[in-house]
């Protein structure tokens, strides 16, 4: 990453950036938002009620200010990751935090469209407990082929592994159009684990794609040659 | 009001919600009860402050972990 990007955590100020990020991260490399068209809300609809979400007090999850890094540009926010221990000494799952934060602050009628539809459990992969979860990666688009998403990713493992040193595996969820990003993760060091098919004819009108993978990486590995 | 009231209704609410009867044990979680996923826990907890005329805090929700704190929760908060 280039120097003239810091990374550093997120602070109340970026909420709004994060809703931003999360939308676009939704949408990976289509113009589906599975979160917007589950729960028959506009993308304006959803950046208004995001930023209410994202909060410190949540404790984990993807809708915790404080799962999440951002890269930094002249003072501004341009790229963000979110990273957490999943269920960590026994914490509530994050899929029940975020159904707790839905059921909060989404409109009731949005709640039973969503239930309505089956098809939302169709690619649905579970978080391993005591893994490193990495959700919502997202660089502006004029910020891109810098190396911050490496560096968002890379600084993610570097304090899990520090913080965390009983964690061993870190897993991030991604559809298979996205090809570009599936490219960085591999660069990384994930590896493919698990892929869910949905063969649901409706299933693209929901989400960007009908196929989703489970990447891993084995963390907290011991070194090889003083090289990882 | 007194607590098997509360179990009853909100028995109701659940089995309306999963359609089918929860066989009621205070010590079961979520995960025990078939059908009880994201989605249907989201209408359950609405159904649930219909019911009584409540209103969860999402740190009390973030809390709830067994049936019996489910009901606790209702219990302290219709008194």
């Amino acid at each position: 990453m280039r120097n003239a990007y810091t990374i550093r955590n997120a602070i109340p100020a970026d909420k709004p950036f994060l809703a931003t990020a999360i939308i676009a991260a939704e949408k990976g490399n289509s113009d589906i938002c599975a979160l917007c068209r589950l729960f028959d809300l506009t993308e304006a609809e959803l950046e208004t009620l995001l930023p209410g979400m994202i909060d410190a007090e949540n404790e984990t999850g993807e809708f915790s200010l404080t799962s999440f890094l951002i890269a930094e540009h002249e003072g501004r926010p341009v790229g963000a990751v979110a990273g957490w221990v999943e269920a960590v000494e026994n914490a509530m799952p994050s899929g029940r935090v975020k159904a707790n934060l839905i059921q909060f602050f989404f409109p009731k009628e949005s709640l039973i469209k969503a239930y309505a539809k089956s098809i939302a459990n169709d690619l649905k992969i579970d978080r391993s407990k005591n893994t490193l979860q990495v959700e919502y990666l997202y660089v502006a688009e004029q910020h891109r082929s810098m190396g911050i998403a490496a560096s968002l990713i890379s600084e993610l493992v570097r304090r899990t592994e520090k913080n965390y040193p009983g964690v061993k595996r870190a897993e991030l969820q991604v559809f298979k159009n996205n090809s570009t990003a599936i490219r960085l993760y591999e660069n990384l060091g994930f590896t493919l684990r698990e892929t869910v098919i949905s063969f649901n004819d409706e299933i693209t009108r929901y989400f960007p794609c009908n196929e989703k993978l489970l990447l891993e990486k084995m963390l907290n590995t011991p070194a090889i040659n003083g090289k990882k | 009001m007194e607590k098997n009231e509360i179990i009853e209704r909100a028995k109701k609410v659940i089995a309306g919600v999963l359609k089918h009867e929860v066989k009621w044990e205070d010590s079961l979680t979520a995960a025990d009860i078939d059908g009880w996923d994201s989605l249907s826990h989201m209408i359950i907890i609405s159904e649930v402050e219909e019911e009584f005329g409540i209103k969860f805090k999402l740190k009390e929700l973030n809390k709830l972990d067994r049936l019996g704190s489910l009901i606790d929760l209702i219990q302290s908060k219709v008194l």
